[in-house]
């Protein structure tokens, strides 16, 4: 494939505003937002982009919204195992991916990555974990938060890869599992050079619950009164069904 | 095929709701048991926050109540009074209950208490009824003559506010069908089991309710029980899945019928030995986890 045809690809793929182009550097989503149906069993984002600086590193790194995480560790306590000691960790996101352009990762570019929350050590980097812990005591519930996460699917131990169809054009791709938390998730697309962010962009993606699950949901959440009337007066109608169609013994 | 549940906000396959329904419904239909005891256990193990799992737990008692009731009803086999006096304590028990619910969520200590408590009740029914089933195995007789003797002890006939309730022939206070439905109410709203186990042996054991229209006024009870506590659930704490809610009433209607038929085979003192274990066993897996070693030392809560 020639650079011309690949450039017409990047036109297609991209429509109007689902791009921004500044400095050599450009990104784009295949589309912002993920629907959750009832059969919804995962999907993946896409990511498209073009480098002009073949020497650049590219960095994606996508954050679900953030939320606040308590990590437990259980003790024994009079013979129970009770939930004892405890880390609280702010503003952690709830499904985090990164994908980096290169395994040679030099000092500098280490710096970078900590100063922009890429890669999993990062994510601790400006949190607010309780001051009195030791630091080795905080490793322990960091690493447990990661495990937890790396389990329900939503972490990933590696980061995903970055194919370049050529020297400029790249691709990424990024599993959301059917566990994936809805919200609005943010993928930040930095170019690194010198250990230096050169190009920072911000796609807005949106993981939301559409068609039954949406109307369920939100019924719920605004109307939970009605909603639980509602469920009530299933459950009666059910048992009055099952009752009067019942096998006898 | 999996299905997303709207409100537990997770992907489960759809098999495996329709099984455990089943299970339970197959279970309940054979023993004649509620089963909601198993039911909130096993889809906790399957990764349903707890608080789906009790708050849905109440519209499926919902239906199994009616389902169940109406046999009793078109027989008159129901109180209404008692039913009604045990209602209130009932609701008074699930508005106790949820707040403890929202307490425990609160200190962090969710899985320990839910643990204890249904260790208790798993264990001390698996207990009664093994008991109740080898007793009977081998002494062909049941056990109701011994326990007539509990019937009006001294401090419930000294309660205030006495009332007579003629469908059952009872002059008694009213505090103490109120009271077992406080504990009903509480079992419910934290748990997302109906009680029948507790409440069927105490309505004829402590009130000294004819046992024939027992069966029926708990249900009647549990019914509306269940459905203020699904009400409290879901405007307290949005944790009431519908779609769950279908696909386990849908399995349990299936489970219920083929439990029924199963039932002609394998009723009798032996089955409830079974099924005695059967609880044990879910019993020592949970103590397993609280007493000996659990499975995972972390615990992550996100807010």
């Amino acid at each position: 494939m020639n650079i011309a045809k690949l450039l017409i690809l990047f036109i297609i793929i991209f429509p109007l505003g689902a791009n921004a182009k500044t400095n050599g550097f450009a990104v784009g989503i295949a589309s912002n937002h993920i629907d959750i149906t009832v059969g919804f069993d995962g999907s993946s984002i896409e990511l498209f982009g073009d480098r002009r600086d073949k020497k650049a590193v590219v960095a994606i790194v996508v954050e679900g919204p953030k939320k606040n995480v308590t990590i437990w560790k259980k003790a024994k306590i009079m013979g129970t195992w009770v939930n004892f000691h405890y880390a609280k960790f702010k503003k952690i996101p709830t499904y985090y991916n990164y994908a980096i352009s290169t395994d040679k990762i030099s000092k500098v570019l280490s710096k970078a990555m900590t100063q922009n929350a890429i890669g999993h050590e990062a994510l601790f980097n400006k949190v607010n974990s309780e001051k009195n812990k030791k630091r080795e005591d905080i490793e322990i519930f960091q690493d447990a938060l990661l495990q937890k996460n790396y389990d329900l699917g939503v972490f990933f131990e590696k980061p995903a890869e970055i194919d370049f169809i050529n020297d400029n054009f790249f691709h990424a791709s990024f599993k959301v599992p059917p566990s994936a938390p809805t919200g609005d998730y943010k993928i930040h697309s930095f170019l690194i050079k010198n250990g230096k962010v050169v190009n920072h962009i911000i796609n807005d993606l949106k993981v939301e619950q559409v068609g039954l699950n949406a109307f369920i949901y939100k019924s719920a959440q605004n109307y939970s009164f009605v909603y639980a009337m509602f469920c009530i007066f299933l459950a009666l109608f059910a048992g009055w069904l099952v009752s009067s169609v019942r096998v006898r013994p | 095929m999996q299905i997303y549940l709207p409100i537990a906000e997770m992907s489960i396959p759809v098999e495996s709701l329709f099984m455990l329904g089943g299970f339970v419904g197959f279970i309940s239909g054979v023993f004649g048991v509620g089963g909601g005891f198993l039911t909130t256990p096993l889809l906790i193990f399957m990764g349903i926050p707890a608080a789906v799992a009790v708050g849905t737990q109440g519209s499926q008692l919902v239906a199994s109540g009616v389902s169940g009731v109406m046999g009793y009803w078109r027989r008159g086999h129901v109180d209404f009074m008692v039913g009604t006096i045990m209602l209130i304590g009932g609701v008074i028990g699930s508005v106790i209950g949820i707040f403890f619910f929202q307490f425990i969520k609160y200190i962090g200590q969710m899985d320990l208490i839910i643990s204890l408590l249904y260790i208790a009740l798993l264990g001390s029914i698996g207990i009664m009824m093994l008991f109740e089933g080898v007793f009977t195995m081998f002494r062909k007789k049941t056990m109701k003559s011994e326990f007539n003797r509990l019937k009006s002890p001294s401090l419930i006939s000294k309660l205030p506010y006495k009332m007579r309730f003629p469908r059952s022939k009872l002059y008694i206070s009213v505090l103490v069908p109120a009271g077992i439905g406080v504990v009903s109410g509480f079992l419910v709203s934290t748990m997302g089991v109906g009680g029948g186990f507790l409440l069927v042996p105490a309505m004829i054991y402590i009130l000294g309710m004819p046992p024939l229209l027992v069966a029926g006024t708990s249900l009647f009870q549990i019914i509306f029980t269940s459905a203020f506590a699904t009400i409290m659930h879901a405007t307290v704490s949005n944790s009431v899945d519908i779609l769950l809610a279908v696909f386990l009433i849908l399995g349990g209607v299936i489970g219920a019928q083929i439990g029924v038929l199963a039932s002609k085979k394998v009723t009798g003192a032996s089955a409830r030995v079974i099924l005695a274990l059967l609880v044990l066993g879910v019993c020592s897996q949970l103590a397993i986890q609280l007493f000996l070693s659990p499975s995972d030392l972390f615990v992550m809560v996100v807010k």
